[in-house]
Formats: structure tokens, C-alpha cells, sequence
């Protein structure tokens, strides 16, 4: 029998210095590991340092290749002075004190900057103040640095596990100061995900890979579209293969029909032996022509004004140009399927998912069980790609009910095919554009009515104001450019019928395509540079109020400066005038809500039908980099990600039902086709932005913009198609 | 019954087990490195070596690789000292990291038939291998690092 080199994990950690003990499995009769307590200075809940030096950290952020956990303990052991050779990194659960466990929106970084810092400050006031104490001396020359507190004159020192007996003692502060950054050790430095060793030798745990006594596999037919009701199952091929059928046990859920298994290979292929009936709660057969008369009727409705200014200068309205920008219904199909472990037991339950919201996994689960919160632990692990994908646990309420019924653990498998076809789904949307231009080719008025479905639940009152999703208009309200006369408007489409969720950067990607394109477009109508005719339009900063947080402001100053630095970097100006036929270069630029400031070019060849992308520039500012590594690695995977988007991604409904179903025709960008990637980073700000979904917007468009460069060919509409 | 090897360990397998090798690694032999992405041959998470060559596991029946060597993430190294497992840290290429077993171990084939690919044969070598983070440009950079190492050290 093969044995599992655990040991390797161990010497690896010993070799980085860091260890991270979120993805051990669930031990068996043992609840996942907390440090002991006893004699430890606790000073916030995210913090635990021990008396054998011991530093243990806890993140409420779900690991998903962002490298949230390596950028967290960047921020958090800076401040707290640590050594990262002590650290030892927790992914929480959802057990008391931890709470509103969520991860999306780009906003792990921003949202943890200051009260992170301040947590830690304040936790190391505490082991400064103990070593003063003990050297009897003035405090402020008492500094933290590498694990331990050194006198900043005599040159004695403590290490944090020294000194916890007596920082135990001292009572707590909520407003130490923070440490400068001239003092930054890790804040700034480059580094990878901090079980890089675990992942390349196979040893990193993700949710399949987990078992615990007792479990069974499933696999999970579900129906074609939402709302429907299992009617019943024809399973005459699964009985013709006798030894299949003994071995597999069918589950009927209101919505869906499982089938469990010992094993899991069994449970997969009798799935697609079983032939179930269901019941439709519509006559409406929703297919892509109904879909596109759906998104017509919402073009031809008011809207709501999310955006509206009028200036005294009337213009002449000599020329006017109008045109439609759309992008289609999109899937994540990350990696890794969805998949999740669930232990439902009398009165409690436990789930180890890969959820974006594992808090919200388990007051649902909760609530379905009947059950106290307190009574229901959901345990991130490490997540295969999440995309915005895992922001819903459809998934993890699948493995519940099963093993609701069945009083057992249940491990249930999604295949791909589950997940392209019964997932949730990035919504359509178009954008309907009505310019009028004065003499000198600017845009003197601008209307675009936006139309699309929304990502949020229609009792989310939260995000809806005067009738208005704000999640909806993002990147549309913001419009940078200046424009004396705007009316910005959306119109929501009711679609119930389909799963939708966000998709990295939801629709900022509709709107920054439509603007971007709209850019291009009229630059070239005005005979005009494309990249000089947008800077001619950052005129001035621009300010809208944002329905949650505080407003948001792009300065048009940065986001000049990425335009020019990107062109440099691809010689805009000498290669725009020496193009040749069949090449050609597109621009793009976005600022995002989380105020990172992006640009794009992208070089391209257009031969015929064929696209060969050469080369994807990008600058991007992004404030403060924590991990500039991090940072170059997430807008590397953003220009893959809106390459394939806008290359190939498009999911087609027909007679009520999706008809993609894997990677052979719901295509993803793949490494031949790997352009040349060169990316500046811009870190002189004071605060880091979001970065996982700002550098992917203004791919598309810049992709599109270089292939009319190339050929001629406006595409207003993705994934491109040239015919 | 018969007999396959797996990380230089024999196995016995049923002689006409129709079970793919995916499931037989996982789920018996508890080697979970070896992931499972889209079940069809499309996606390469599921790639290890059988007799050095890379082979979609995910497809690839137990019977039909009788008395052959098979080889999987947990085995390419003892420790991780596999010069691709070293590039692959040195690059920090994994962002989710779910393709990456799959991703060194069609590498890991590569540089079995050909020691020193240069970048194109590279990319069109590893095609068959997804990565939805993006991790494409890292990867040739990786591999191309332990090639160019292997011809510096000649
Ligand atoms: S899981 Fe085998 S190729 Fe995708
Ligand atoms: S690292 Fe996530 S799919 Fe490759």
C-alpha cells in the first residue's frame, strides 16, 4: 500500500518558516485544531501568540488562488512585528467569535487594511509595554521586530513567547499607533501562496479530497432549469448492468435525484444511466429567442436613471451615432467542480465546502435543519477556483439533504457537467448607446440605457435603491469621460427562470465594453488618436455617490497615467503609424470601485477567421502592493480569464435548457494560445486596492478595439465571431 | 487477478476492472493529489504518467494499464525535490492550485522525451492541460527555467 509522505508537508513548512493548518482534514472524532489557550495572549480574536512563540493567526478569508491568506499575514505580522518563521496561519470556521465569513467583491485587502493593522498595533503595544515593564523603562524604546522586542538603546531583547506572561497581565488598547511603512519587513515583498510546497507535491487538501468514518459518495442529477419538481425516474439502462445497480442507492430530493454510493466512480456513472422526468413550473420554453425578446421588451421600457447632468451648453447635434454593446451568458467552470462533505447528525451538522460565504452556508443550513446557528459548523477548504461561483452553496445544501435523509456523511461530487449545465450563470446584458457629437468630434450628449437581470435576490433591499440595482450599474455610473450632457439608465429584466450570480466583475465587464468600444468608435469617427482622444476626455475627477460605502472617486489623473504608461510600454505612437494591414493594437482603461486603475493594450494578428493574440500590455495602480508578486499574478490570470470570455465563453439556452456542457464546446483559453504578457504595476498610493476582478474589464474591449485596428471589423457584441 | 505499480509499489487490481485510474488513485490507493476536473480526457487535472508518458486518468480504464508503471503527483519526487517542483515554487506559479498536479506531470512527461523543448514546443506540448487562474505564462517560464538550468549544468 502507498503511504502518504505527510512528513514532506512538515519539512517544507520547516524550509518556508510558515505553516498553514486550515486544510487538514477533519480528524476523526476530533474537531479541527485551535491552539491551546492556556497561558497565551489573546488580544483579539484573529490572534493567539504562545508562550513557546507560537503565533497563530486566523483569517476569515477564503483561500482561492488570490493569495488572501500570504497577503493577510503580510499586513498582519508587519504590524504585529512577527517573525513569519513563528506564524502559523487558520482558516476560521463558522464557530464563535467568528462570524460574517464572505469572500468576494475584491475587497479582502481594502476592507482589512486599517482595522487589521490597528488590531495588531494594538496587540504589539501590549508586548512592547511588558517588555518596558520588565526593563523597567519608557516604552517608546521598546520596538517589536522579527518575533521578538528589543530595547532600542541597550539592545536587550525578548521574544513574544518571553514575554506573554507579563503582556497577559496589561490591559488592553484600541488606538496604538501604526508602524510606519519606512518599517514595513513583509508589507511590499514578493511571495507565493503559503502551501505552494503541499500543492506541487500533491499534498494539498481540497474538499474531494477529504473523508471522514462512515461517509458515502454521491452524484446529482439535477433538472434543467430552476423551480423545477422531480416527477419521477425511468432506471431500466441502470438495471441492465446488474453489478452497477446493486452497488448504488437512489435519493429523491424535491429538486433533484441523488445517487450514493460507496465509492464514487460507481455513483458518477450510474447517473448518466438514470432518466428522470420532472416538472416544469412554466409553459415558457426559455431558449436563446426568447431571451433576446425578453432583453427588447426591457430596451423598450423607461428604465431608471442612475445617473443623469445636463449642462447649458446645447449642442448642435449635427452628427449623432448610436450603436448596441452585448455580452452574453457566461459560465465560471472553475477548476475544480463544485463538491462538498456534509455531516448532518441529530441535532448538529458539519460541512467542509469550497464556499465563498460559509456564513451564509450556515444559517441556510441552519435553517433547513431546523437547527441553531450554534449547532452547525461549515468549514472553508481550500477552493479550486471560485470565480464568484462558490458565493452560492446550491452545492453544499445538495449534500446536506442527501445526508439529511440518509443519517450518514455524505461526500457528493458534482461532475463538470452538473456545473455548466445547473450552475449559476453570469447574466446577460446589453448596452444601448445614443451619442451626438459637436463640430470638433466630442460627445456633447450621451445616452445609454443599460438592460439586464440582476444578481441579487429581489429581497436584498440593501442593494436596491429607488428601484434601482446598484450592482447592476457598476462601471456604467462611473463613467469617466466628460460629457456635458449624460443620462445614465438601467432597465431590470425578471428572469427567475435562470440560476445567475456574480462572475468576477460582474457587470462592470457589460458596461466597460460598451464605454470602451464607444471610445474607440467615436475616436475614429473624429479621425482621431484612440488613446489622445481619451485622455482629451479625463477632464476632471468624477464622483458618484455609491449606495453602501462612501463614494466613489476616480481621479482622471490616474487613470491618464495608466493609459500613457500602457502605451509607452507597447510604443503606441510609433507602432500605431507604421501598422500593417491584418495587425493591429486596441486600447482600453477601467477604473474599478475599489479604485484600482487598469489599462490595456493588446496586440493582435486577424487573418480571415482567425484571431492570434500576440501580446496583452497592462499598467495598473493599484495603491499600496502588499504582494507585488500577488498582484502581477492576479492580472495575469485576469487577461486569460477575459481572453477566453471574450474569445470563446457564451452559454446557449434551447428548448428550455443549457446546451453547453464541458470543456469541448464551452471552450477556455489554453496555453498555445498564451499571448506575450508585460505588466507595470503603479504602488504609490496609501491604500491597497481590490485587485482579483479590476485588471479584467478593460480585456475585451481592448482585445475587440485591436481587432477592428486589425481588420476593419467593429465587434459589438461577444464572444467575438467574425464571419 | 493482476498486478499494476504505482509509485513503485505493486497494487493488485481486478484483471478486468473498468474502473479509470482516477478513481483507483484516489479513492483505494488515497492518493488525492491526482484531481478531478471534467471526467472526459478535456482538462488534464487528472494527468499522471504511465511508463513516463502522460495519460488522462480520468479515462483510462484500470484494465488496460496491467502490469504497467503509473506514476502520480505523490511519486514524481520523494520530497519535492523535483527539478519542476522546485521551478514550479521558484516561478510561484500555482494560484488555486487545483490544475497543478496535472500541469507538472504532463512537464514532468515532456522532459522525458525531449530534455530541451524551447517555449513553442513547450506551449503546444501543454495545451491539453487547463489552468482557469491563468498560470500559462508561469508555467512556460517554469519549465523553461529547468530546461535552460539542464543545459548550463552540461
Ligand atoms: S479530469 Fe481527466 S482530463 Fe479532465
Ligand atoms: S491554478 Fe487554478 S486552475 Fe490552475
Amino acid at each position: 500500500m502507498v503511504t502518504r509522505r505527510r512528513f514532506i508537508t512538515a519539512s517544507f513548512q520547516l524550509a518556508l518558516g510558515l505553516s498553514l493548518s486550515a486544510y487538514l482534514p477533519p480528524v476523526r472524532g476530533k474537531q479541527l485544531g485551535t491552539a491551546p489557550a492556556a497561558g497565551s495572549l489573546e488580544p483579539n480574536i484573529y490572534l493567539k501568540v504562545l508562550p513557546n512563540n507560537e503565533v497563530h493567526f486566523w483569517v476569515k478569508k477564503a483561500e482561492m488562488g488570490q493569495h488572501v491568506h500570504t497577503a493577510l499575514t503580510q499586513i498582519a505580522m508587519d504590524e504585529l512585528g512577527a517573525d513569519l518563521k513563528q506564524v502559523r496561519v487558520h482558516m476560521a470556521d463558522t464557530r464563535s467569535p467568528f462570524s460574517n465569513i464572505f469572500t468576494g467583491a475584491s475587497w479582502s485587502i481594502p476592507g482589512h487594511w486599517v482595522p487589521l493593522r490597528q488590531l495588531m498595533a494594538n496587540a504589539r503595544f501590549l508586548l512592547e509595554s511588558a517588555a518596558a515593564q520588565i526593563w523597567q523603562c519608557p516604552k517608546e524604546q521598546c520596538l517589536a521586530i522579527a518575533g521578538e522586542v528589543v530595547h532600542q538603546l541597550g539592545g536587550q531583547r525578548l521574544s513574544f513567547g518571553e514575554l506573554v506572561s507579563v503582556a497577559r497581565q496589561l490591559s488592553a488598547v484600541d488606538n496604538a499607533p501604526l508602524r510606519p511603512s519606512k518599517d514595513y519587513q513583509y508589507i511590499g515583498t514578493n511571495m507565493g501562496r503559503l502551501d505552494t510546497n503541499q500543492i506541487v507535491t500533491g499534498q494539498a487538501q481540497y474538499a474531494a479530497d477529504l473523508s471522514v468514518d462512515n461517509m458515502l459518495c454521491a452524484s446529482i442529477v439535477h433538472p434543467p432549469l430552476p423551480g423545477y419538481k422531480l416527477k419521477g425516474w425511468d432506471i431500466s439502462r441502470l438495471k441492465a448492468d446488474p453489478r452497477l445497480y446493486k452497488q448504488v442507492e437512489l435519493v429523491a430530493l424535491e429538486n433533484a435525484l441523488a445517487i450514493v454510493c460507496q465509492h464514487q466512480w460507481p455513483a458518477l456513472v450510474a447517473k448518466d444511466k438514470i432518466d428522470v422526468v420532472w416538472e416544469s413550473p412554466t409553459d415558457t420554453a426559455v431558449d436563446d429567442v426568447w431571451l433576446q425578446q425578453q432583453m427588447e421588451y426591457a430596451l423598450a421600457q423607461p428604465g431608471i436613471v442612475c445617473r443623469q447632468q445636463e449642462s447649458v451648453i446645447q449642442s448642435s447635434d449635427a452628427h449623432t451615432f448610436s450603436a448596441e454593446y452585448y455580452l452574453p451568458f457566461v459560465a465560471h467552470v472553475p477548476m475544480e467542480p463544485p463538491v462538498a462533505l456534509a455531516s448532518v447528525f441529530e441535532n448538529r451538522a458539519e460541512v467542509w465546502a469550497p464556499t465563498q460565504t460559509a456564513s451564509q452556508a450556515q444559517s441556510e443550513i441552519a435553517q433547513f435543519l431546523n437547527l441553531d446557528a450554534d449547532n452547525v459548523v461549515v468549514h472553508t477548504t481550500l477552493i479550486g477556483g471560485g470565480f464568484g461561483r462558490k458565493l452560492k452553496n446550491d452545492f453544499v445544501m445538495d449534500a446536506v439533504r442527501i445526508s439529511q435523509k440518509l443519517k450518514r456523511p455524505i461526500k457528493l461530487q458534482w461532475t463538470r457537467e452538473n456545473d455548466i449545465k445547473n450552475g449559476f450563470l453570469r447574466p446577460y446584458g446589453k448596452d444601448r448607446v445614443q451619442v451626438a457629437l459637436d463640430e470638433r468630434g466630442y460627445p456633447s450628449n450621451l445616452d445609454i440605457k443599460a438592460a439586464s437581470p440582476s444578481i441579487l435576490a429581489k429581497t436584498d433591499h440593501q442593494h436596491f435603491k429607488n428601484g434601482l440595482d446598484w450592482s447592476a450599474v457598476m462601471g456604467l455610473r462611473s463613467i469617466p469621460y466628460h460629457v456635458p450632457n449624460l443620462r445614465l439608465s438601467h432597465q431590470l429584466i425578471d428572469l427567475p427562470q435562470v440560476n445567475l450570480v456574480a462572475w468576477r466583475g460582474t457587470f462592470a465587464n457589460h458596461h466597460c465594453f460598451a464605454i470602451e468600444s464607444l471610445m474607440d468608435e467615436l475616436a475614429y469617427l473624429a479621425r482621431q488618436d484612440p488613446l489622445e482622444y481619451r485622455l482629451k476626455l479625463l477632464q476632471a475627477d468624477t464622483k458618484v455617490e455609491h449606495f453602501l460605502d462612501s463614494d466613489i472617486e476616480i481621479e482622471h489623473k490616474k487613470l491618464k497615467r495608466v493609459l500613457t504608461k500602457v502605451a509607452d510600454m507597447m510604443q503606441w505612437k510609433t507602432r500605431k503609424q507604421a501598422s500593417q494591414p491584418g495587425t493591429g493594437l486596441g486600447i482600453a482603461c477601467h477604473c474599478y470601485d475599489t479604485h484600482a486603475y487598469a489599462a490595456h493594450i493588446v496586440e493582435v494578428e486577424v487573418a480571415g477567421q482567425n484571431i492570434k493574440v500576440k501580446k496583452v500590455a497592462c499598467a495598473f495602480d493599484v495603491g499600496v502592493a502588499i504582494n507585488p508578486d500577488g498582484v502581477r499574478a492576479q492580472l495575469e490570470g485576469s487577461i486569460v480569464f477575459g481572453l477566453s470570455s471574450a474569445l470563446y465563453n457564451e452559454i446557449h439556452f434551447e428548448n428550455g435548457a443549457i446546451r453547453e456542457s464541458n470543456f469541448h464546446d464551452h471552450p477556455v483559453l489554453r496555453h498555445h494560445e498564451m499571448p506575450e504578457i508585460d505588466i507595470h504595476l503603479f504602488t504609490d498610493g496609501d491604500t491597497p486596492a481590490g485587485v482579483g476582478e479590476c485588471g479584467l474589464p478593460s480585456v475585451s474591449p481592448a482585445l475587440t478595439n485591436a481587432i477592428f485596428d486589425a481588420s476593419g471589423i467593429r465587434v459589438r457584441s461577444l464572444p467575438v465571431k467574425l464571419v | 487477478m493482476a498486478t499494476i505499480t504505482v509509485n513503485n509499489q505493486p497494487i493488485e487490481v481486478d484483471d478486468n476492472d473498468q474502473t479509470p485510474l482516477l478513481w483507483l488513485v484516489r479513492e483505494k490507493l488515497q492518493l488525492t493529489g491526482t484531481k478531478f476536473g471534467c471526467g472526459q480526457g478535456l482538462c488534464g487535472a487528472c494527468t499522471l504518467l504511465v511508463n513516463d508518458s502522460a495519460v488522462r486518468a480520468c479515462i483510462t480504464p484500470v484494465s488496460s494499464v496491467l502490469g504497467q508503471s503509473i506514476t502520480t503527483i505523490e511519486g514524481l519526487s520523494e520530497q519535492g525535490e523535483h527539478p519542476l517542483q522546485k521551478a514550479w515554487l521558484e516561478h510561484r506559479v500555482p494560484q488555486c492550485g487545483y490544475c497543478q498536479s496535472g500541469q507538472i506531470m504532463s512537464a514532468a512527461a515532456l522532459l522525458k522525451v525531449d530534455a530541451h523543448p524551447n517555449r513553442e514546443t513547450i506551449k503546444s506540448h501543454m495545451t491539453g492541460n487547463i489552468c482557469r487562474c491563468g498560470t500559462y505564462s508561469r508555467i512556460t517560464d517554469a519549465i523553461e527555467s529547468v530546461v535552460q538550468s539542464d543545459l548550463t549544468e552540461r
